[in-house]
């Protein structure tokens, strides 16, 4: 299933990172509780009850001890970690290797690494600079900077506002996340203007992450500043910054070629190629960096806007920048513009992830303590645990350690939340839909001792956490801080709210239920499989013992005509799910050229759809004509089952649609 | 792969092991899986590997300054998400440095569900094999006042005999050397509880093993011999075992939070950690150790930095002299090597030189408790580490610590040499699958070594690969040849290198010197026995199976068997002993999974239990005789070819190799001592 979370291209815990969840795949996000220290020895050195303080040589013994153990546990080839504090860097360090086979050490000057979704802070700060300048108005519909519309589909404009809090309302799509060659790489006004997504949730209403969307405001900028995007990053903040080593630009111009690190799976395989991520310039995932350059840009907006002696935002806008704008529910973190709140151990903090398929990354803002963080890993590695996420809870475990809140035993009815969710960053109306019901569903259910457990959410170790209720349908981390939080909306559907704010989970019924999908598909298969596998055998058997069928001739046709139908209905079934296994390990797969193929799936989906209607009344005449014993009234009554069951799936899954964008 | 490979009482390990992997296979088929925290073979086979890390971080080759707060940054980062990684509820790590205690630290929970945090100078862990240390000290304080002498019979000291099997008696000097030659044995080297402990002439007079190799030849790590030595410490000492650890060790040493005594002092009971498999687990009860000079103590961490102290300053602690300087350095000094310029075996400790610097040391493993002991002996420092859980059991956590903290102190960066010239060809000669020595052989435990095969690769570039040599994620290292016979790790420092016995076999020798490993012969080959027992478990299943689906489908088309009444029976005698087969090997794998789940399971009581499955097994024995003579008449019946010739043949075939399989491996052995 790494082939699932392969697929995080840009994206952090989003879509992707969710079906990873879902399917084996934990990315857990906090560790067990656990007491910082133990006690110290009277005769020997005296462990410090007291908190460390950050200094340079501490967090460099620390993370020595951390990164090296991680990298070689999780097969990992090379890390870069920039910590900044009070404008200056604290400590910058590379890890590992930038080339395994040449044994190229990373550096954090010299080290390129691609930290995907984090490009689209720039351009968010590019969205930024042009409010403060007048040209940009975050309340206004979005259709006044383009060149083509974005329907009104809930009778309500899309503003910057949405996009950036990713309260746009689109739905989830992959189509041409990755290609294999730069010349198949569109530009960003091509494809802005052929890959919209559908809105399935109105806008400001339900976060759900966009890539789509941050390309869109990435196509505003260049619009309105009448620059190209990354020409326009190019002067109003790596210049201003001098990130010399920094770029959209994709393939990598020539000086910075040599200094990219390569890109691992694991570490003991061989590199992968550079990952072209379209567009070009891509504003949602695009950036080549090195930790050095993030450090600079991490000062800025730990200064609100204020780098030495320039400024890439204004204080106030800087402020607002970062000042929550969106949120399901106060206890828990929101959106600010563009950043998103990960407040933790007492502290406001703001960050943002990043993955492309190899390259993992994470930024973090402890904007009331002048400190900023960033971490690269060039490989995705065994994929057991979020080694970022441990390695940040880590690091703010022991600078600013906190005790878990005191356990309030409070009695709160929460049948009433059990169930499986969907979340909102989805595809709904797409051909992929039926990947998500099957895949993603986090599961909620209830312990014997009063807590709950969410199957995706998992400690470090593997474990699923238990989560015990505090009153108010809010459930606290068993040991840890983390809230989860559970409104039902307007319609009454349950929605779960966790501490990433990025996307909400909405609790589905029995027809999009995971288990009930996972039956359905298990049945036809196995039904449909085992008609003709048995086919030939009886034939065998009934030769063996000269014991012909005796049919008639249009008892023989609808016979045959059941055995086709499943085969076909069989191979359709198989085929969409071998595209969308190899699809997940190369995603590149999901472009334009996969279409033609996709149509011809599709027809042989309708044949199969046909085929299935025949083949209940096929089944029925023929059980009508035979001797009914029990065994054939059994299989009849299967086979007629399984018919519907796939007419069902077929047709919920939204597979066979004239749409192709997906 | 939890590894640590010597342990302790890596009976249990091994038994463990090996009970979970003979029940996976023979049940599942699968001849690779590995439990999630022990490698069937580990314990036993398993090598220990370094860790170091791929980053120009140790190349830079930068030593950092040890100093307490450095250590503790480092160890922070280290260890608080490892622990929490690998399902390890707690942990206690102590240095010691220039006769004093340097850095002690506690981490986790000693206690999870009341949340008490480890004490490095308050909680009691088990260490395990660890405690053989004080069992040798004691042996070279009693050879110190001429009571002992290292190279007489030791029957000489023994109110049993150990018989003459070789010419060569053995020796106090070779049981310290873990080269007396005697076979594996687990049998109630832990009991389920208190009152299953007996006294120590008791259990070395019960479980004496089959000696299999001339002593001072092949090192095969012995936990009996262990508990022979402290039991002829007991009878020259004329002071109870534990008594005398405490009037002559621990008592010297100011050890006061330490004991062999099981159950434990009242006193200390409520200082002991709880043992765990993983931490999200319920925690275990107290492991009580039958052979308690082998493993039976319970330490603090602190403790141990005293008993670290002593051995780094020549027997030396505080006002007290536990060793003389000359016994101390005769006691660390290389008594048997497997292979010149390889680690050896001092009296009890074994060499494990890293990083350029001589360091001895031991490792321990109850169930539960797994931790390591090491002395750096040219820089003053000793390191002790306990786990109080098992773990996920994926990577091996105190190697990884302790390979860290070596490779920031003490950087190192293996000197280059030349890949031979012959590499390829001898890649290629040393291939193959090896037996470890310490293994059963005479016991119906034969059977665990089935899975316990370390097995040589080569490839193309004339590199090998150890099946059991894996870096932390997993990935085994590749090793090329660096001299004759001789591989390292590429850019690390393990090396494996072989040598021939007498007879001309190959040995595989690793820097892991308490065994080596021996070229499987080739009817104990696992390359063909693994897939031989998969395919008759795999015939008689489908025998058993088709068995009333032929019926059903005969009785749909209305058709009988056409048997004479003799014929019937036979059929139904044959199938009856395919029942009987596949009943055996899953009984005997539920039994040994039992094992690996309790390992109190590994007792007399339960014998009778055994014996009903060997009964089964000798019946599936029996029924192979109406197995081919079914086939014979088959052949000899008039028909197509097809009709029954075929099937009657694969079962007769199938029955054949099981009493071959059973036969190797010892599975129907009378003796019950394993």
């Amino acid at each position: 299933m790494m082939t699932i979370t392969a697929m995080c291209s840009r994206c952090f815990s989003a879509i992707f990172c969710l079906l990873a969840l879902a399917c084996l795949s934990a990315w857990p996000q906090v560790p067990k509780p656990k007491p910082t220290t133990g006690t110290s020895n009277p005769s020997a050195h005296s462990a410090q009850s007291t908190t460390p303080e950050i200094t340079t040589s501490d967090v460099e013994a620390f993370l020595d001890g951390l990164v090296p153990m991680q990298l070689q546990r999780d097969d990992i080839a090379g890390a870069v970690i920039v910590v900044v504090k009070d404008g200056k860097v604290l400590v910058s360090k590379g890890y590992g290797y930038a080339d395994v086979k040449k044994r190229t050490p990373v550096a954090p000057d010299a080290t390129l690494f691609r930290p995907g979704s984090i490009s689209k802070t720039f351009t968010w700060t590019a969205v930024m600079r042009l409010q403060e300048q007048g040209k940009l108005d975050f309340d206004r519909d979005i259709n006044d900077y383009l060149d083509f519309q974005v329907p009104h589909t809930f009778g309500r404009p899309v503003t910057l506002r949405n996009l950036m809090t990713h309260t746009a309302g689109f739905e989830e799509v992959i189509k041409d996340l990755a290609v294999d060659r730069a010349d198949d790489l569109p530009s960003l006004q091509a494809f802005i203007k052929t890959h919209e997504p559908k809105q399935i949730y109105a806008p400001g209403t339900i976060p759900a992450y966009s890539n789509y969307g941050a390309d869109l405001a990435g196509y505003i900028v260049q619009r309105v500043s009448g620059l190209p995007f990354e020409q326009y990053v190019q002067q109003n903040i790596f210049g201003p910054l001098e990130m010399t080593r920094a770029t959209f630009v994709q393939p990598l111009p020539d000086p910075l070629k040599p200094m990219m690190s390569n890109g691992y799976s694991v570490a003991s395989e061989d590199a992968k190629p550079f990952e072209l991520v379209p567009p070009e310039p891509a504003p949602d995932g695009s950036l080549s960096v090195t930790g050095e350059n993030m450090a600079r840009f991490m000062i800025a907006h730990l200064q609100n806007g204020r780098y030495g002696d320039t400024r890439i935002l204004r204080q106030q806008t800087a402020e607002m920048m970062h000042a929550r704008q969106f949120g399901m529910d106060p206890a828990i973190n929101g959106m600010a513009f563009g950043f998103y709140e990960e407040s933790r151990n007492g502290l406001r903090i703001i960050g943002h992830g990043g993955d492309l398929n190899y390259f993992h990354s994470d930024m973090h803002l402890v904007l009331d303590k002048g400190l900023g963080f960033f971490v690269s890993y060039n490989s995705t590695g065994k994929g057991e645990l979020d080694p970022r996420t441990a390695l940040w809870q880590e690091f703010l475990n022991r600078y600013f350690p906190v005790s878990p809140p005191a356990e309030v035993a409070e009695k709160q009815p929460i049948g009433s939340v059990a169930g499986k969710y969907l979340s909102s960053r989805r595809a709904q109306t797409t051909i992929m839909k039926s990947l998500w019901l099957v895949l993603a569903e986090p599961s909620v259910s209830q312990a014997a001792d009063g807590t709950i457990q969410v199957d995706t959410m998992k400690d470090f170790a593997g474990q699923p956490k238990h989560w015990r209720p505090i009153g108010g349908m809010k459930f606290r981390e068993v040991g840890g801080q983390e809230l989860l939080v559970f409104k039902p909306d307007a319609s009454g559907r349950m929605q779960m709210f966790s501490e990433d704010p990025i996307e909400i989970f909405q609790r589905v019924s029995w027809n999009e239920n995971k288990t009930v999908w996972s039956i359905a598909l298990g049945f036809v298969t196995v039904v449909f499989a085992l008609t003709l596998v048995l086919w030939p055998v009886a034939a065998l058997l009934r030769r063996h013992y000269k014991h012909p069928l005796t049919l008639n001739r249009l008892q023989r046709m609808l016979r045959l005509l059941v055995k086709l139908a499943c085969a076909v209905d069989l191979v359709a079934l198989v085929t969409f799910a071998a595209i969308l296994i190899y699809g997940f390990s190369n995603l590149s797969l999901f472009s334009e050229r996969l279409d033609p193929w996709l149509r011809c799936l599709q027809v042989l989906f309708l044949i199969g759809l046909v085929g299935s209607v025949a083949m209940v009344y096929a089944c029925f005449r023929l059980w009508q004509s035979s001797s009914r014993g029990i065994w054939m009234t059994i299989y009849s009554a299967s086979l007629v089952l399984a018919s519907f069951l796939n007419i069902w799936i077929v047709l919920s899954s939204r597979i066979v649609q004239t749409s192709l964008q997906y | 792969m939890s590894s640590l490979p010597i342990g302790t009482k890596r009976n249990s390990c091994l038994v463990r092991g090996c009970a979970f992997s003979v029940l996976v296979v023979l049940l599942f088929g699968s001849a690779s899986a590995q439990t999630p925290k022990t490698n069937p073979l580990a314990p036993k086979s398993e090598i220990r590997t370094q860790t170091a890390s791929p980053g120009p971080e140790q190349k830079g080759k930068l030593a950092h300054d040890l100093t307490p707060s450095d250590l503790e940054a480092f160890l922070d980062g280290m260890v608080p998400l490892q622990i929490a990684r690998e399902d390890i509820a707690g942990a206690v790590i102590t240095v010691v440095k220039d006769g004093k205690p340097f850095f002690a630290k506690g981490y986790g929970y000693s206690n999870v569900e009341k949340r008490i945090p480890v004490s490095p100078d308050k909680t009691l862990f088990r260490p395990g094999s660890i405690s053989k240390l004080f069992n040798w000290t004691g042996i070279m304080q009693q050879v110190e006042l001429g009571k002992l002498d290292l190279d007489r019979d030791v029957n000489d000291y023994l109110d049993f005999k150990i018989p003459a099997t070789f010419s060569k008696p053995i020796t106090l000097r070779d049981i310290m050397t873990h080269t007396p030659g005697f076979e594996e044995t687990v049998q109630e080297l832990f009991v389920p509880a208190a009152a299953n402990l007996t006294p120590l002439d008791q259990y070395v007079k019960a479980h004496l093993p089959v000696r299999i190799y001339p002593p001072f030849t092949t090192p095969a790590y012995s936990n009996y011999a262990t508990t022979v030595a402290g039991y002829i410490l007991q009878r020259v000492s004329g002071e109870p075992f534990d008594s005398y650890i405490e009037h002559h060790i621990f008592q010297p040493l100011e050890m006061s939070h330490s004991t062999t005594r099981q159950p434990l002092p009242e006193a200390l009971q409520p200082l002991m950690s709880n043992g765990y498999d993983v931490a999200s687990e319920p925690a275990k009860s107290f492991e009580f150790v039958e052979a308690v000079p082998a493993g039976s103590s319970s330490v603090t961490g602190a403790d141990m930095q005293h008993f670290m102290i002593a051995h780094l300053q020549d027997g030396h602690y505080g006002g007290t002299q536990i060793l003389r300087p000359e016994t101390t350095q005769m006691m660390h000094t290389r008594q048997f090597s497997n292979l010149p310029g390889m680690n050896g075996m001092c009296l009890g400790f074994y060499e494990e030189t890293r990083n350029g610097h001589r360091i001895i040391g031991h490792a321990g493993d109850t169930d539960y408790f797994h931790s390591d002991l090491h002395l750096i002996l040219d820089a003053g420092i000793g390191f002790f580490i306990s786990y109080n859980s098992a773990g996920k059991g994926e990577t091996r956590a105190r190697e990884t610590v302790w390979h860290a903290f070596l490779d920031r102190y003490f950087p190192y960066d293996p000197p280059p040499m030349a890949v031979q010239p012959t590499a390829a060809a001898d890649a290629r000669l040393v291939s193959g699958r090896y037996l470890i020595s310490r293994r059963a052989e005479t016991t119906i435990l034969k059977v665990s070594n089935v899975l316990g095969e370390t097995k040589v690769s080569s490839d193309s570039d004339g590199r090998i690969t150890v099946d059991s040599i894996k870096d932390p994620s997993g990935q085994p290292k590749k090793l090329e040849e660096i001299a004759p016979l001789m591989f390292r790790a590429v850019h690390e420092q393990d090396r494996v290198g072989f040598k021939r016995d007498r007879t001309g076999e190959l040995v595989l020798v690793t820097d892991f010197p308490v065994f080596v490993f021996q070229r499987s012969p080739w009817s104990q080959d696992s390359a063909w026995n693994v897939p031989l027992i998969l395919c008759v478990m795999g015939v008689l299943l489908l025998t058993l199976l088709l068995w009333p689906v032929g019926a059903l489908i005969r009785r749909h088309y209305g058709k009988t068997l056409n048997l004479t009444p003799q014929q019937r029976r036979l059929r139904l005698i044959v199938r009856l002993a395919c029942l009987f087969d596949l009943l055996f090997l899953c009984g005997l794998a539920v039994f040994f999974s039992m094992a690996e789940k309790n390992i109190g399971v590994l007792n007399p009581r339960f014998n009778p239990l055994l014996r009903i499955i060997q009964l089964v097994g000798w019946l599936g024995v029996l029924g192979t005789l109406a197995a081919v003579y079914n086939a014979f008449l088959s052949w000899r019946e008039q028909g197509h070819w097809f009709s029954s010739k075929p099937g009657d043949s694969l079962i007769a075939l199938a029955c054949v190799a099981f009493v071959w399989f059973v036969y190797t491996w010892n599975m129907l052995h009378w003796s019950l001592r394993y």
